[in-house]
């Protein structure tokens, strides 16, 4: 049995040793001793082994340099230069990085994503936890109410987005009509720059939370049964169960949800450009609108760029900062 | 000795490689690639049997590409940028005017024929021409106008409006908590500012000067058109969401929207959508501020336009030309009268469906509509985006007319700066 619970705990890294390639020799080498020659054959197997891993893996690490790492490269390269796709690009320095500086429209567009992004990621995230946590147990019932809870994230971008612009219509749709019956003020909804943001995050987070979910559920089931009956022999309610054993148990999954979360809402882009297009009057406007405007409708893409760098930048900080908030509460653990 | 097996070696690369592949299209040889965006069936098969012929009777093949509306402009963009675009393509006012100016239109004057040259009318062709230069084909003109709802207006006692005080009191009158007075578009873009250039010609106002050097938006006129939209929006007249796309609106035919400033078009969406609306159809010229003011309304429509880079200039040209340009009308007189409704550039297409324009509601265009229609402004991006946001402000923000268009000449003076 484990002397401590984060000898199992979920996301743990394997031990030394069990990596590709690495077991059938390992026990081969503790078996019987052998002689130089076995030795030589065991050796020469292993080499094998690990060149048929590798040319396994090198038309996909050539593809990933290819198609992932080269235009990634290529983004930076194009942020400083000035290029209209029409003429060749001509290097232009910092220029870019210093416009973005000094563009309102950015700072604003930041702005609303940021909005965006501390909205969306904790509702998301406690939605998600909290039905994961109420259909845990495992019965019919459950497995129905997963089902329909995950409905949502099989359903196409397009059509969300049409349903929810039909919901949420100020006229005719339902939910007015909801607030009516209750006695409560109407909402222009994406017709208002005061509850537009409302009005495509409302869609997000219905579309997204069904799908965390099931990664915290199974997280939650990954938690081992001896540590939750342990608590629960020693007196521990329920509450404090998920309080003191599950949760911190969970901080893996929950440093996972919480990163994509947080690079999938600082990318936002789809969702709401069929819903609003960035309107009205730029009040959905996000970071990631203003670069395809900029690179597409305006064709300068070396701003574009310098801004996709910037986003990029910003992403990566954020996930450093947050994977340094798990560790060191994991060290406090 | 053991004897050492290669064939793992071999199959790695092979297998990992073959996992990753997809079915693509064979590598074009030496064709002409011909780029739309996805027409309903009939319009496409219009464009499909043109090709086919065309292959038929030439060595140079083409080859014919249809892409989704909303990915035509980023796929032709990118394609820019990669070096591999189309020979020919459609491409629309909104976009036209960068297209020009990049230098990526093949001049085509050289290659238009005689009889081509004056059956054109020349305000179609000088809207697509740049530096003394005919940069695309035009081969369909769509007017906006004021539709309304003939058994709304006789419920209401309302009549047509004339004037944009007559417009702003329909609209108060026909609006209830179930049904909007007027719809008008709302989200930012390019078809916003197309459907309020008809107001901001008629005020007197223009976004810029003729040779596109100055703002010409910061003018009482141009705040008037401005105020005009502010007013029917916030006093919730018109709608604060689109519903659907915005080129139709199915409020208007279901009764929840009174009157719609849309195009010829729409039309078309009545007939294949809302055939029992249609008895109840009116169609009126969007009325100018004062009454008995000057009539002005603004036309779009695509354009074909050829590649300045294509390897094949001459059957580029000799393509492009000939899918609405050729002696023989028969396409056109499809294209204009039976597969949607368009007006033609074409005199000779005009002539030929005389009769089709006697009907209802072709004869309001052709009669009255099409002579007050000026072709879509093709302003650069910057400037259109500067006009978007004034739209918007007033629209969304509470913003006045003044305001906002002085906000706008601010903007496109900043962009005119950056040019110099």
């Amino acid at each position: 049995m484990p002397t401590s619970p984060r000898a199992n705990k979920p996301g743990s890294p394997p031990e030394k040793g069990a990596g590709l390639g690495s077991g059938a020799p390992a026990e081969r080498a503790r078996g019987p001793v052998r002689g130089p020659a076995s030795i030589r054959t065991v050796d020469r197997d292993r080499r094998e082994q690990a060149l048929v891993a590798y040319l396994f893996l090198l038309p996909d690490v050539v593809g990933l340099l290819f198609f992932l790492a080269l235009p990634m490269l290529l983004a930076v390269v194009i942020g400083f230069t000035n290029w209209n796709v029409v003429t060749a690009p001509q290097f232009i320095g910092l220029q870019n990085f210093i416009r973005m500086a000094t563009d309102p429209l950015f700072a604003a567009s930041l702005g609303r994503t940021l909005l965006y992004t501390v909205s969306f990621v904790p509702t998301v995230y406690l939605f998600s936890l909290g039905m994961a946590v109420l259909l845990t147990r495992r019965s019919r019932s459950n497995v129905i109410f997963r089902t329909i809870y995950f409905m949502p994230v099989a359903m196409s971008l397009l059509v969300a987005g049409v349903t929810w612009r039909f919901l949420l219509d100020p006229n005719a749709g339902l939910v007015n009509m909801l607030l009516g019956a209750l006695h409560l003020p109407k909402l222009q909804w994406a017709g208002s720059v005061q509850t537009a943001m409302l009005s495509v995050l409302i869609p997000a987070i219905w579309k997204n939370v069904g799908y965390f979910m099931i990664i915290l559920l199974a997280g939650i089931q990954d938690v081992p049964r001896e540590y939750i009956e342990a608590a629960l022999l020693d007196g521990a309610s329920p509450l404090q169960v998920y309080r003191h054993v599950i949760l911190p148990l969970l901080k893996p999954v929950s440093f996972f949800v919480v990163v994509i979360l947080t690079i999938g809402a600082l990318q936002t882009f789809d969702q709401i450009y069929v819903m609003t297009r960035g309107g009205p009057a730029y009040a959905t406007h996000t970071l990631l609108i203003y670069i395809y405007e900029k690179a597409f409708k305006e064709w300068k893409l070396g701003y574009a760029a310098a801004m996709s760098v910037a986003l990029f930048a910003l992403i990566f900080i954020l996930t450093l900062i947050q994977m340094r908030y798990f560790r060191a509460d994991e060290r406090r653990d | 000795m053991k004897k050492r097996n290669w064939f793992p070696l071999l199959l790695a690369p092979l297998v990992s490689l073959l996992s990753g592949l997809t079915p693509g299209t064979a590598s074009a040889a030496d064709v002409l690639k011909f780029w739309t965006f996805d027409y309903p069936p009939q319009e496409l098969k219009l464009y499909q049997d043109y090709v086919d012929a065309w292959n038929k009777s030439h060595d140079l093949k083409v080859e014919f590409q249809r892409f989704p509306f909303a990915q035509y402009y980023d796929q032709l963009t990118t394609s820019l940028a990669t070096g591999e675009m189309p020979d020919v393509f459609l491409i629309s006012p909104s976009d036209w005017r960068r297209y020009a100016e990049g230098g990526v239109a093949l001049p085509l004057e050289g290659y238009l024929p005689d009889y081509l040259k004056t059956d054109f009318l020349p305000a179609s062709l000088q809207a697509v021409t740049y530096q003394g230069h005919i940069l695309s084909l035009p081969f369909e003109m769509e007017p906006v106008v004021l539709w309304y709802n003939k058994a709304l207006f006789k419920a209401n006692g309302v009549e047509v409006p004339t004037s944009w005080a007559e417009l702003v009191a329909a609209a108060k009158r026909l609006t209830t908590p179930d049904r909007f007075g007027i719809l008008l578009p709302t989200v930012p873009g390019g078809y916003q500012n197309f459907i309020f250039y008809p107001f901001l010609w008629m005020a007197g106002g223009d976004v810029m000067n003729a040779d596109f050097t100055k703002p010409a938006i910061d003018t009482p006129e141009a705040a008037r058109a401005f105020d005009l939209w502010g007013t029917l929006v916030r006093n919730g007249y018109a709608p604060t969401t689109a519903s659907g796309g915005d080129p139709v609106d199915d409020r208007f035919p279901t009764g929840r929207g009174a009157m719609f400033v849309s195009g010829y078009w729409e039309w078309g969406n009545l007939q294949a959508n809302y055939p029992d609306f249609i008895k109840d159809l009116g169609v009126a010229p969007i009325p100018p501020p004062e009454k008995g003011g000057k009539l002005i309304t603004v036309y779009g429509g695509w354009t074909v336009m050829v590649y300045q880079k294509t390897p094949h200039p001459r059957e580029a040209a000799e393509f492009a030309i000939n899918i609405f340009g050729a002696k023989d009308i028969t396409r056109n007189l499809l294209w204009s009268t039976k597969y949607a409704t368009k007006l033609s550039p074409r005199r000779s297409v005009i002539q030929a469906s005389a009769d089709f324009y006697k009907q209802f509601p072709h004869d309001v265009f052709a009669n009255q509509i099409f002579r007050t229609a000026r072709a879509e402004l093709a302003l650069p991006p910057e400037v259109a985006k500067a006009l978007q946001e004034a739209l918007q402000d007033v629209m969304f923000n509470g913003v006045s007319g003044k305001d906002a268009a002085a906000a706008c000449a601010r903007k496109i003076d900043a962009y005119l700066a950056t040019r110099k």
